[in-house]
């Protein structure tokens, strides 16, 4: 690193895969002078394991990113080579963009995005440890004993930290294949009595196309209309290709139950917990031992790339039982294994240590995103660094932190389960960790968050208009649908069902019936001709849900209410029974303005706050008596 | 576990001379009492002899029956102890005067051990209420049903249901979130509308019996309903066996309603006593009266419409098969007692009371047996159910989206929550990765 480079920068993020890139990102967009170090410019944006994005859960955060006008998304559809919604067939609260990504079109189209961020400076080099002042993070060293001074440091450094890559008995300290680990700083991190906790998770040996027999596979060919990652998105920018799918079969099978005792994994060369829901071919095998048959998708890395992964059969088998179980499967015969698969151990920081805003709670200034906080897969780590990146820069230039609630979006969901549970096992996003998944939809991830965006500065006046354009129609449209009312004959005419009840009903109401969609209401409406496809679809999935979504916006009122409740400044903390000395000593010490205020101290129960609530609402019930 | 960081204590048994006086303790704390008192903590649930000593001169308080529970295994999932000293009002002075001086001790607020208990998981709200019936309960039938749910024999029905409901969700969760994989969402689809069937039949079974557990809980309701001076007053005082209602030889003395707890057959029953019905009436407070009479009537589980030669049934009140017509003062009847009456008494020389009360006994059993215990024995507890009922019904709906199929079970499923406990998301990933093979 040159010592010409201005070296005192309001936010510093370490790492630049996908958490890095969002966090850098997103904290130069509110305006913070931001550099992002990294060991090799060329690798940022570099998909390291499957090349695809998106999916069920998944899909829903990338929306999410975009609401916020993040990367991800808008940078996915310019390198998407194989559009599929997932659940086409259910209903749309639980349909899930994804799109197998050509790994050199998305690397490129980060590395340009990252270059024409304004305030962004990029830096290479490997971080050594930190800068200190008083117990605040206040910058970065380098290797080579250059300093970076920063407010805020952003760490995201994925797999890197103390990581180890098995394949059988071999063992090799790296982050990535063929890249250095970042040992030293995880032996710092190591000494600031942070917990830290160790996962692992594995990849596919990767196959050579031109070796693979395709005839007789049967082929996935990509949505003809597909459904984009981005709002912003209005084209498909790469030529659409198939993925095909083959299975394992017996021989397959008994090839690594034989030689189960050489897994890295079962040989116990590794101490980390992988994933439950992508396990391992050898997991599989064990678990799942009456199955005969495991489904692989053959995916082409690129259009360019003969590379193929093949999803489904991660491994940490030596080289030749790999070779050997590979090559019982039908189509890979002949096939050449590119690169060995392998499974990888790193450090991860239990997420608990953080506050909401990806903050370490014992480390002012130090924020943390993507793997490092035990998180799997690009998309949630994206949106972290989005978090981390966005609340770096408010807190280095004082302004409003970015908060996502559980009810308000799926990252509200991430960061919360993250900070509050903990990991077990490498987290990955699912709709079923929703509670308000079926308000928690891709299609209005902008009605949800972008107005947020907008007032924190995190937005472009592009997206902001188109935002606003779009909102303003859907907004008309749903006016109009519910002052649209009918008889049941009126009903009836329009070829809508009729309840011959007597009982007029809007035409919104009709919308809402598991029989009716807008194609069957606007037939009977030409007032609605003009609607377009978009608008239709996220109204009719607004309507669908509304009996459901209005008692569950009732609920979390009535939360955000008891959240608001004021705790007065006179309150007797050691009046309220029941309530620990700690939790009292702490509680009269901050004096926390409302109950929301007190969850947020640490060491405050839900069980403290339920006293405080009651307490505070008898003696307000009390007081009303006595005037 | 929840932290609770005072220790608290009390006395456990009943104020007042005693031949044994219990002081609980419970808390983080509990141990300084006993290493304090009797200088060693004594093995954990056995009963040990000791003598509690006091600590700033040594002097025996009491030689006493000393026990140690070390959490959480314990009733409130905390460490607990419990001395049970002689019940002499001085040596409880003197112990609980020492307790006030230990450091982070309190006096425990009424039902804090019980809230601590509930809040560390060791009871849940059945089992708490349940605990709450068996300290009210008075007749055999009451106290069986009472421990019932106190030692969580019907949380274990709700749980199982839950557990039902949690692996129906699973099902439907493992369809969306893994619809890759082959076959899951016909089978979700079939194993859910089964299971769900199977669920909602059995919830039906225990809705039916509902009405029986009440019965037991709160007691069979028996309401005297009949006109002015047909004697209402002086039966039920026969039944009870004591005076409780004011009789008098002018009509109309019953002006409120007055009631009587008794036993019969094991259960228990509420016996109440009405004003009498009749077409002319004289006063405001008597109105009321009349007014409240039909309603204690319509409420009731059992009417008994008292009657006499000069007070005859009155002819606009409706009769069921909930209604048993007695027909009293045959002391003084010089008329036939009328075809109707399924029974005759007089109140006054006892004759007939023998067979009433053997009438009653089989109605008040035949009211409240059950082969099986009930689980549900209050209101709240029955519209919980029925909520969950409710949503179980709506998820079988075959047009329904899977999400909405998923969340119609998660609200059956927190509808549940009111009564057990609380369905966690992990709980549901476990039960989706323990049954399927889910890929990419």
């Amino acid at each position: 690193m040159s010592k010409d480079v201005d070296t005192n920068y309001d936010v510093v993020v370490v790492g630049g895969g996908h958490a890095g890139c969002e966090a850098a990102a997103a904290a130069a967009r509110r305006g913070a002078r931001t550099v992002l170090v990294t060991h090799k410019a060329s690798t940022i944006g570099e998909m390291s394991c499957n090349p695809a994005m998106g999916g069920l859960g998944k899909g829903h955060l990338m929306r999410e990113v975009d609401a916020l006008d993040g990367l991800i998304a808008r940078l996915s559809d310019k390198a998407a080579i194989q559009y599929r919604l997932l659940n086409r067939s259910k209903g749309p609260a639980v349909r899930g963009p994804r799109a197998q990504i050509d790994r050199a079109l998305y690397r490129s189209a980060m590395q340009l995005e990252i270059a024409n961020t304004p305030g962004l400076t990029i830096v290479e080099g490997a971080v050594a440890g930190f800068i200190l002042d008083g117990d605040r993070v206040a910058g970065v060293t380098m290797e080579d004993g250059c300093e970076v001074r920063a407010a805020c440091v952003v760490l995201t450094t994925g797999t890197f930290l103390g990581g180890l890559i098995h394949i059988g008995d071999k063992c090799i300290p790296a982050g990535r294949v063929g890249e250095a680990p970042s040992n030293g700083l995880a032996q710092v991190l190591r000494g600031t009595g942070l917990q830290i906790g160790r996962l692992k998770t594995g990849t596919p040996p990767r196959l050579d196309a031109r070796t693979i027999d395709y005839t007789g596979l049967e082929a996935q060919p990509a949505d003809e209309s597909p459904f984009y990652f981005s709002t912003l998105t209005d084209r498909t920018h790469a030529r659409q290709i198939a993925c095909h799918i083959t299975y394992t079969n017996e021989v397959t099978h008994r090839i690594i139950e034989e030689n189960l005792s050489k897994s890295a994994m079962y040989a116990g060369y590794i101490e980390g917990t992988g994933p439950r829901y992508c396990p391992s071919i050898e997991d599989k095998i064990v678990k799942f031992a009456d199955r005969n048959a495991h489904q692989v998708f053959l995916e082409p890395e690129g259009l360019d790339d003969l590379t193929v992964y093949p999803n489904g059969i991660s491994t940490s088998l030596p080289e030749d039982v790999q070779d050997a179980y590979v090559r019982s499967i039908k189509g890979l015969e002949n096939v050449r294994i590119l690169q060995f698969g392998y499974a990888i151990e790193y450090d991860y920081i239990d997420p608990r240590e953080l506050d909401w805003q990806l903050r370490v709670k014992a480390l002012p200034g130090l924020y943390l995103a993507g793997q490092i906080n035990g998180t799997t897969g690009y998309e949630e780590a994206a949106a972290q660094g989005l978090v981390a990146g966005a609340n770096a820069a408010a807190a280095a230039l004082g302004l409003d932190p970015l908060s996502i609630e559980r009810s308000e979006g799926y990252i509200g969901v991430l960061v919360d389960d993250l900070i509050s549970r903990g990991v077990s096992e490498p987290y990955r996003m699912f709709t079923s960790r929703a509670e308000y998944r079926l308000m928690l939809r891709a299609d209005n991830a902008d009605e949800r968050l972008t107005r947020k965006a907008i007032d924190l500065g995190l937005c472009s006046d592009d997206r902001r208009k188109a935002f606003e354009e779009k909102s303003a129609q859907l907004d008309s449209l749903r006016h109009q649908l519910k002052n649209m009312c009918f008889t049941p004959q009126q009903a009836e005419k329009r070829g809508l069902p009729s309840n011959k009840d007597g009982k007029m009903r809007s035409a919104y109401e009709y919308l809402s019936y598991a029989d009716v969609d807008f194609a069957r209401l606007s037939a009977g409406c030409p007032e609605l001709f003009h609607v377009n496809q978009q608008l239709a679809a996220q109204m009719e999935a607004e309507a669908l849900y509304a009996s459901y979504t209005d008692r569950q916006a009732a609920e979390i009122r009535a939360l955000r209410e008891e959240r608001a409740t004021k705790l007065p400044e006179s309150l007797d903390y050691s009046a309220v029974p029941g309530l620990s000395n700690e939790a009292r000593q702490k509680l009269m010490a901050e004096r926390p303005a409302t109950i929301g205020d007190a969850g947020q101290i640490d060491g405050i129960t839900p069980s403290a706050l339920a006293l405080l609530v009651s307490y505070v609402r008898k003696q307000a019930a009390a007081a009303k008596l006595a005037v | 576990m929840t932290q609770f960081e005072d220790t608290i204590y009390a006395l456990s048994s009943g104020a007042g001379k005693a031949a044994v006086a219990v002081v609980r303790v419970s808390g983080s704390r509990a141990r300084d009492v006993l290493t304090t008192f009797c200088g060693e903590i004594p093995p954990a649930r056995v009963a040990t002899l000791k003598e509690v000593r006091r600590p700033c001169d040594g002097c025996v308080l009491d030689k006493a029956l000393v026990l140690w529970f070390e959490g959480p295994h314990s009733f409130t999932g905390e460490d607990c102890a419990e001395i049970h000293l002689h019940g002499s009002l001085g040596i409880i002075r003197l112990v609980l005067d020492e307790l006030r001086g230990f450091d982070g001790f309190r006096p425990a607020q009424a039902g804090e051990f019980t809230r601590r208990a509930f809040a560390n998981g060791k009871l849940d709200l059945v089992e708490v209420e349940g605990l709450a019936d068996v300290l009210d309960a008075e007749a055999e039938q009451q106290v069986r049903q009472a421990l019932y749910h106190a030692d969580g024999e019907a949380s274990k029905v709700f749980a199982g249901w839950r557990a039902g409901i949690t692996r129906s969700l699973a099902t439907v969760e493992a369809c969306i979130d893994f619809s890759d994989q082959e076959g899951v969402e016909a089978e979700a689809r079939q194993h859910v509308g089964f299971a769900v069937r199977e669920l909602c039949h059995a919830i039906s079974h225990e809705l039916e019996k509902y009405e029986r557990g009440r019965r037991i809980r709160s007691g069979v309701k028996i309401a005297l309903v009949g006109a002015p001076n047909a004697g209402k007053s002086s039966l039920m005082n026969r039944l009870a066996a004591r005076d409780v209602a004011i009789v008098s030889e002018e009509a109309g003395t019953t002006r409120d309603v007055i009631e009587v707890g008794l036993t019969l057959g094991g259960y228990a029953v509420d016996l109440v006593d009405t004003a009498g019905l009749r077409e002319q009436i004289d006063s405001k407070a008597e109105q009321i009266g009349v007014a409240r009479a039909t309603e204690q009537a319509n409420e009731a589980d059992l009417v008994l419409l008292v009657g006499a030669w000069d007070a005859p049934w009155p002819e606009n009140f409706g009769v069921d098969s909930e209604t048993i017509r007695i027909w009293n003062k045959l002391d003084l009847n010089l008329e036939q007692v009328p075809a109707v009456a399924d029974i005759a008494v007089s109140a006054v020389t006892g004759e007939g009371l023998d067979e009433l009360l053997k009438c009653l006994e089989g109605r008040v059993c035949a009211l409240c047996e059950t082969i099986e215990p009930a689980a549900l024995v209050r209101e709240r507890q029955m519209h919980a159910v029925e909520t969950c009922a409710k949503h179980l019904e709506a998820a079988q709906n075959e047009r329904l989206d899977m999400e909405i199929v998923a969340e119609e079970l998660r609200l059956a499923a927190q509808s549940l929550e009111k009564l057990i406990g609380k369905v966690d998301v992990e709980d549901l990933l476990d039960d989706i990765f323990s049954r399927f093979c889910i890929g990419k």
